[in-house]
């Protein structure tokens, strides 16, 4: 089991860090106006920015309670839809005008964080990274320095219908399943349902769902620790990619231009797919599936070794705040037991506070969601880097390309890494 | 007493200045400004939170060696021709819908018109469902005759075919009305006096009416080049980053956001806006240099 601990990445980015890019990730540490301890009269008025509507009202009702203990900060909320949060981010930190506190994602992070446009977590009091699984701290920190405290997690599991598994005469995925348990019973129920056209697995080149679990488990990585080099060259993300491309030829899985039309988890959510590789952000979406009373929850088989992705949105505070101290203030709220028990009641996602999460699980019990932060213990961070977004849009035009055939699997698997390889030393 | 004139001249030439101050502002502002911004830019790296270090013509050298350049610049080449042979088919339909008597000729208007009025997105939305492979009215319709319909969206050799003929049922419309105001203008006596010489429907349509109609379809084709040259909206909204087709169907407008807002290269971004400039610069003067052979004043 490949698992980066926080210590082995910050090591990895200790290394890296001493030379060209400490030279510009200057900036955010100072902190000089946020007091060792921020007084209960602290006033003034800050923004809180985010991009999920469905969590407004739990937001909303953290604000609150934040009233509740700083009576004299005013805290607005903007929802801005995720498509367009991060571009309109990006213009206002260009012009200096970042929101106080704000939600960030692990593929933008280290671009905010190297530019020095992030407060440093130790210069803010009340914030106790212990709370919160080590891979979500990796996540969030850069080269020593921790920059967002995270608020909640999702790590991936198998989503199977019940009703296709009994239709189709074939056993429960089970704790021990490998890949060719999987493939051999998404054949029997592919061929079994066929008139109903229902596919065995939905399919699809989903990274953080499919491709980067696999590759883990194949014992291979996506990006080297320390962030230099594309781990898509190596035996382990060929094996993954023949995996995938193999259950495509052999018409077991729905093919790229299939998905592409018919979204993976579009097609399990209507019934038309028997099993999906997705995270618990799903379980939001699928308790309210036709097919509902069926759709049941299991570990991820394993290839060569278990092999899992654990990611999560932070929250964090511009470096260069107009109310550093209101901000601060709010920050550690927001990644407090309190907060994070709100997140849970309310079903908007799973808390990171560790211990808070039962109102999650208990609210969809069929789902049995612990299974997901189970999973988090073993779980690699989500693979990011300096522009990380550079490469996943190599990822985009490669996946299909590989997986549907019209590469072969290793001269594509080896074009990509080249590519991506090239991406990453642009970043030094 | 002699430098009277001149004088009335400059003080007229000031209230001209004052009339046109605001309009030439706002044109110098937000039109030539950015143009010059973007043109120094593409000289440069540009960092993701501003700032910028020169770098003389590598963003050009970058420019000749990306292999997605001359597909996208291809890509775009294919879709605008195939979005002006919608200028031919809008002449006909527009002699169509401005023959004398013809009957609920609001109602075919008001039809060919909405397309101009509904937003791109809502348009690729119900073109996506239209295409969709095993649930679109379209393989569905070809099922019926027996064919089995591509993936007309997300295979590479059908995408841009696909969004191209939404390109061309999309512009119809405005085409119409411009051609619709050029039949107008045409007056009825040529007509009878073409029918007391003879000529039949047929003679009279490509004899008076086309050559008549030459200023407003110049004026058509230089504008429907200009927007196939900028394709982007309809593209992004009809496949979507995720799709398959993408890298093989991608114009030059969406190589260009593709490199500013999702990779943070706004340099490189600012050396393929150039290029796109540059193209529908070329493209424009072409046009216009040839209008002579074929475009008729009088």
């Amino acid at each position: 089991m490949v698992t980066t601990t926080r210590r082995t990445l910050l090591t990895g980015a200790a290394a890296l860090g001493a030379g060209t890019l400490a030279a510009c990730s200057g900036g955010g540490g100072g902190g000089g106006d946020i007091p060792d301890e921020i007084p209960a009269d602290t006033s003034g008025e800050i923004t809180y920015s985010i991009w999920d509507q469905a969590q407004k009202g739990a937001m909303e009702k953290i604000i609150a309670a934040f009233g509740k203990q700083f009576p004299d900060i005013t805290v607005s909320l903007t929802v801005t839809p995720f498509e367009q949060y991060f571009e309109k981010l990006q213009t206002q930190a260009t012009g200096g005008d970042l929101p106080d506190v704000f939600w960030m994602n692990g593929p933008n992070f280290q671009l905010y964080a190297s530019e020095g446009k992030l407060q440093d977590l130790a210069d803010v009091p009340g914030v106790d990274a212990d709370s919160y699984p080590d891979a979500m701290n990796a996540l969030y920190t850069l080269d020593g320095a921790q920059y967002c405290v995270p608020k909640d997690f999702d790590t991936i599991g198998l989503w199977w219908n019940a009703d296709h598994f009994e239709k189709a005469g074939v056993e429960a995925p089970t704790e021990d399943w490998t890949w060719d348990d999987y493939r051999e019973t998404s054949r029997a129920i592919t061929e079994a349902l066929a008139d109903d056209g229902v596919w065995g697995n939905a399919g699809g080149t989903e990274n953080q769902a499919y491709v980067y679990p696999l590759v883990l488990q194949a014992g291979g990585e996506i990006i080297s620790e320390d962030a230099t080099r594309s781990g898509y060259g190596s035996d382990a993300a060929i094996e993954a990619f023949e995996f995938l491309r193999g259950m495509v030829e052999e018409k077991i899985a729905p093919s790229i231009e299939f998905t592409s039309e018919n979204k993976p988890a579009d097609l399990f959510n209507a019934g038309k797919a028997a099993m999906l590789w997705s995270g618990n952000w799903s379980a939001a979406v699928f308790k309210d599936s036709p097919v509902r009373d069926a759709i049941r929850t299991a570990p991820l088989p394993t290839g060569k070794q278990a092999g899992n992705v654990i990611h999560g949105i932070g929250n964090t505070m511009a470096a260069e705040g107009r109310n550093k101290a209101a901000a601060a203030a709010f920050l550690a709220f927001l990644g407090g037991e309190e907060a994070n028990r709100i997140q849970a009641e309310e079903g908007a996602a799973n808390p990171a506070f560790e211990g808070t999460a039962q109102a999650y699980v208990d609210a969809l019990p069929e789902f049995e969601l612990q299974r997901f932060i189970d999973a988090a213990a073993d779980a690699s961070p989500y693979p990011v880097s300096r522009n990380t977004a550079a490469w996943l849009s190599l990822e985009l035009e490669y996946y299909p390309k590989i997986v549907g055939g019209e590469l072969e699997v290793a001269a594509g698997c080896a074009e990509l890494a080249q590519k991506m390889d090239e991406a990453l030393a642009d970043e030094q | 007493m002699s430098s009277e004139p001149t004088r009335r001249i400059r003080r007229e030439d000031g209230w001209a200045w004052l009339f046109i101050g605001p309009l030439m502002l706002g044109v110098v502002v937000f039109y030539f400004w950015p143009i010059l911004r973007t043109l120094y830019n593409s000289f440069t790296e540009f960092g993701a939170f501003g700032g910028t270090r020169w770098t003389g013509l590598e963003n050009y050298a970058d420019l000749l060696t990306d292999a997605h350049v001359p597909r996208a610049l291809l890509n775009t080449l294919i879709y605008t021709v195939i979005v002006l042979l919608g200028i031919p088919l809008s002449v006909y339909l527009a002699a169509l819908l401005n023959r004398p008597g013809l009957r609920l000729a609001w109602f075919y208007r008001v039809m060919f018109f909405l397309p101009i009025v509904a937003m791109p997105a809502a348009i690729a939305m119900v073109w996506r469902m239209i295409y969709n492979s095993d649930f679109g009215l379209l393989n569905y319709a070809l099922s019926l005759v027996g064919v089995d319909g591509p993936y007309w969206i997300s295979s590479p050799g059908w995408a841009l075919a696909a969004v191209s003929v939404v390109g061309l049922w999309s512009s119809l419309g405005f085409s119409i009305i411009i051609l619709s105001g050029g039949l107008r203008a045409i007056p009825p006596e040529l007509y009878e006096a073409a029918s007391l010489d003879g000529a039949g429907p047929m003679r009279q349509f490509f004899s008076l009416t086309v050559p008549l109609l030459t200023p407003s379809i110049f004026f058509l084709t230089i504008i429907t080049a200009i927007n196939g040259f900028q394709l982007f909206d309809l593209l992004y909204a009809l496949l979507g980053p995720n799709n398959p087709a993408m890298a093989q169907t991608q114009s030059l407008v969406y190589l260009f956001y593709e490199q500013a807002f999702a990779q943070n290269d706004k340099g490189y971004a600012s050396a393929i806006a150039m290029l796109i400039l540059l193209v529908i610069g070329v493209i424009t003067l072409v046009q216009f240099r040839f209008q002579r052979r074929w475009v008729s004043y009088d």
